[in-house]
């Protein structure tokens, strides 16, 4: 009897997987929940410092850039989407960068030793790793809070692609906090050929990667995007303003 | 061992692991994915710094099986104090015969059978990760047979 429990329960449970999409939506989930556990203690101090120094709330933006000489056309929206959708950027948006700066340096130094078994990690996944490569500029993320009217760019978190040839298989997320680097994987979603075609068909071309509410955008020069794993994108305009959005250190160039 | 897990090798180096518990657990997959995905959670936020791989494997079990009867716990009262409701017809999974029954025994049952008979972990190693005494376990065990023998006759 008990060597039947046994051998059954293994025998129905091995055949037991994830669906790639699954496990990519389980990771993303997992990532984005435990980063804001920490996080939101942060916040909690900070605003207790804003309330009690009143004057210095205003100097806590950092501007990364001149505003005035890059914004030469209107926002499409210029205010927050009446319709109830994804807001954007406007003329009194704020602009901010956060988290300790990861280089493509120190990602190229971490690459270097550890890429071997991450790709090894992709492979026993079913992603066609062998002699795949990594980007050596990767790309941060500038993020839209409509409630607070803010783009934040959070230079913490990195993202290079993995290419398998020209094809990309997964987008490998840096993330640099106490000055130490750990990796996280997104792969398997079915909108990666969809993805590699976009990034062949725009090469050449600076890309801005960009968050707006729960879309994930890539932003073309002519505002047009391509919304990053099958996003819905209702609410959101045909076109951003790429400009408004802009910072250098969300921009890749394929 | 030592030092906080870099989270993308952790998740892939348990994935397969603890969402095959947890699906043991729970009836639907859909159920079994969020169990997993909380384990990893807590995993990445409130972990300690495992002494080695096996310390790694059984706090994680631990944790998937507290989380999983947390989660059943939940539902039976809900249903329970839910006076209106009808109860949600489960969907249909594709469970063999052993799997449905473990799945129909009790939670501190089901416990002990999938750490023992699944895991392979000896009643002295089950009492040391459940904090009771092994002749407890033991007893757990000798009960669950008993039971599944009635259920797979």
């Amino acid at each position: 009897m008990d060597n039947f429990i046994g051998s059954e329960l293994t025998k129905e449970l091995e055949n037991v997987v994830l669906s790639a999409d699954s496990s990519e939506r389980i990771f993303k989930s997992v990532k984005k929940r435990s980063a804001a556990a920490p996080r939101r203690a942060a916040v909690t101090v900070l605003a207790v410092l804003v309330a009690v120094c009143a004057a210095v709330s205003s100097a806590v933006v950092i501007s990364d850039r001149a505003r005035d000489t890059v914004q030469t056309e209107p926002t499409p929206s210029g205010s927050p989407d009446g319709s109830g959708g994804t807001a954007l950027p406007g003329p009194g948006t704020r602009y901010t960068v956060r988290g300790e700066d990861l280089t493509d340096a120190e990602a190229g130094e971490y690459f270097a030793v550890n890429l071997p078994w991450i790709l090894s990690s992709l492979s026993s996944s079913g992603i066609e790793a062998d002699g795949a490569k990594v980007s050596e500029k990767g790309y941060c993320h500038v993020k839209y809070d409509a409630e607070n009217d803010i783009c934040v760019t959070d230079t913490g978190f990195r993202d290079y692609i993995l290419f398998s040839g020209d094809v990309p298989v997964a987008i490998l997320t840096l993330c640099k906090e106490n000055g130490a680097i750990s990796c996280s994987p997104a792969f398997g979603g079915e909108w990666f050929g969809a993805y590699g075609e976009f990034l062949k068909a725009h090469a050449g071309t600076p890309l801005l990667f960009v968050y707006l509410g729960s879309v994930e955008a890539v932003v073309l020069p002519d505002g047009s995007f391509f919304a990053v794993s099958d996003f819905p994108t209702d609410g959101v305009s045909e076109k951003l303003d790429y400009n408004a959005l802009y910072n250098e250190r969300a921009v890749y160039t394929p | 061992m030592s030092g906080k897990p870099d989270p993308g090798a952790f998740y892939l180096r348990h994935r397969d692991h603890i969402y095959r518990l947890c699906y043991a657990y729970m009836k639907r997959r859909a159920d079994a994915e969020d169990c997993c995905e909380d384990v990893f959670v807590r995993a990445l936020t409130r972990a300690p710094e495992f002494k080695d791989e096996d310390h790694e494997r059984k706090w994680l079990t631990v944790v998937a099986g507290n989380i999983c009867k947390n989660r059943l716990r939940r539902e039976k009262l809900l249903s329970v104090l839910s006076l209106d409701s009808v109860p949600e017809p489960e969907a249909p999974e594709e469970d063999g015969g052993v799997l449905a029954a473990v799945r129909s025994l009790p939670p501190k049952y089901k416990e002990v059978v999938l750490l023992h008979y699944y895991e392979g972990y000896t009643s002295e190693q089950i009492s040391q990760m459940l904090r009771c005494p092994a002749s407890t376990v033991r007893n757990r065990l000798k009960d669950a047979r008993a039971m599944l023998k009635e259920l797979l006759h």
